[in-house]
């Protein structure tokens, strides 16, 4: 059977999981308060900004050097911690800031676009259609880390295990501590639900 | 499976799908088939359910993918300076475009310029001077501390031949050299006593036509 990275929450007596990831909220707020080892902590889990940057820029071909690429880790950085306010721990960290490199890279290559300066490295490809697909991902990045917070823990946490560690039902359920088929109902639901919220936002233009 | 009818979509038809969504996953199901042939309006929430479920996996198969550390131990640029860029975010600094690469392009193209203007203001004696052509180079005397008793340069190799001319510090012609199959041209003890105490040196690349294809001069002090 796999072995399944930690969740990061902690469970209670009962099993069932504790509603957010209060060690990640915890972290941040010592952060703020001027904790020196929380940020230094906070610094090495969002080391994962630079390379989902690299790896991003790699993909597209990079059309970014290094320098330029540190810079926009720095601004991905920035945007970062002045939104850490609003992070209420419904998800670890690193996949609360996900959206934020993705945007934060999709909004450098459509400055450098604009500017002229850059080029698909394939011509066949169309620039401006592959921005258009890079806007669409951090989109769908941003409503699905939303509305994951908004979904109940546990569905959340199948949905995280099915998809992001390609978990079986069986090995989600040895994790969780409960049957296949509960794990199994959870995620479906959880999906179900996501449609509803992911739906709702997109009507109502990402407000809701 | 209700045997209502399933013209009109609505909650009893949303309940029927949410149990088969979750008993059977897969529209392959039968049950799952019949009732979206049977009413478009579930066909298209199953469709939206589908549609849900893969932009879940795109989405945190993706994320998973580009956060993994790579096996190598390579770290990514900016990687290792997050703790700084931290402290200048917590400092409300915003990111500020890199300056110190355009200012270093700019000061090697100012001292470019500068090198430019000061040879057209007054040409080096020591430095050689292309004029015409880029297969032709001069390589001694370029200096002061050169010896003067032969002239060398570099050219490419293309059947042509060359001249030399010493001009001295007015122009005047003093030496000139016979045709040259190739480098260097000679002086005799006589031609050397002849060269003035400021002077240019020029060579002249021809084809083997007779038509000139590089000059490169040099003007210097004995």
């Amino acid at each position: 059977m796999k072995r399944l990275p930690p969740l990061q929450r902690p469970t209670g007596e009962s099993g069932a999981l504790a509603p957010a990831f209060a060690s990640d909220l915890a972290l941040i707020e010592a952060t703020r308060g001027g904790d020196e080892r929380a940020r230094t902590e906070l610094a090495h889990r969002l080391r994962v900004v630079a390379r989902v940057l690299d790896a991003r820029n790699r993909q597209l071909g990079s059309p970014f050097r290094d320098h330029e690429l540190e810079d926009i880790v720095q601004d991905a950085i920035t945007r970062t911690w002045e939104s850490l306010a609003q992070f209420r721990g419904g998800s670890t960290l690193e996949s609360w800031v996900y959206p934020i490199a993705v945007r934060t890279l999709s909004n450098a290559l459509r400055e450098r676009r604009a500017r002229g300066s850059w080029l698909p490295r394939d011509s066949q490809v169309d620039p401006d259609q592959l921005l258009a697909q890079q806007d669409e991902f951090a989109g769908d990045c941003e409503a699905l880390a939303r509305a994951l917070g908004e979904l109940e823990p546990r569905r959340a946490d199948v949905i995280r295990l099915r998809h992001a560690n390609d978990a079986s039902f069986d090995e989600i359920g040895a994790r969780l501590g409960v049957p296949p088929d509960t794990a199994k109902t959870w995620y479906y639901r959880g999906i179900a639900a996501l449609r509803d919220l992911i739906g709702r936002r997109a009507a109502t233009g990402g407000s809701a | 499976m209700s045997t209502q009818d399933r013209s009109s979509h609505g909650a009893e038809h949303e309940r029927e799908l949410a149990q088969l969504w979750e008993s059977t996953g897969g529209a392959a199901d039968a049950r799952v088939s019949a009732l979206l042939a049977r009413c478009a309006g579930c066909a298209q929430s199953w469709a939206r359910l589908e549609a849900t479920q893969a932009l879940v996996a795109q989405v945190l198969q993706t994320q998973q993918r580009e956060q993994r550390e790579p096996g190598d131990g390579r770290l990514a640029p900016g990687e290792a300076n997050i703790e700084r860029m931290l402290e200048r975010a917590m400092r409300r600094e915003r990111p500020r475009a890199r300056t110190w690469p355009r200012l270093l392009a700019a000061a090697v193209v100012l001292v470019a310029l500068g090198i430019g203007v000061h040879r057209a203001l007054a040409p080096s004696p020591t430095r050689p001077d292309p004029e015409l052509g880029a297969g032709l180079r001069l390589l001694s005397p370029l200096a002061q501390s050169d010896p003067k008793e032969r002239f060398t340069f570099e050219a490419a190799d293309d059947g042509g031949w060359f001249e030399i001319v010493v001009v001295d510090a007015d122009g005047r012609e003093v030496l000139r050299s016979t045709r040259l199959e190739r480098s260097p041209w000679t002086l005799s003890d006589d031609e050397r006593q002849r060269l003035p105490p400021v002077f240019e040196w020029r060579v002249t690349a021809f084809d083997s036509s007779g038509s000139i294809e590089a000059q490169a001069k040099a003007r210097l002090e004995r």
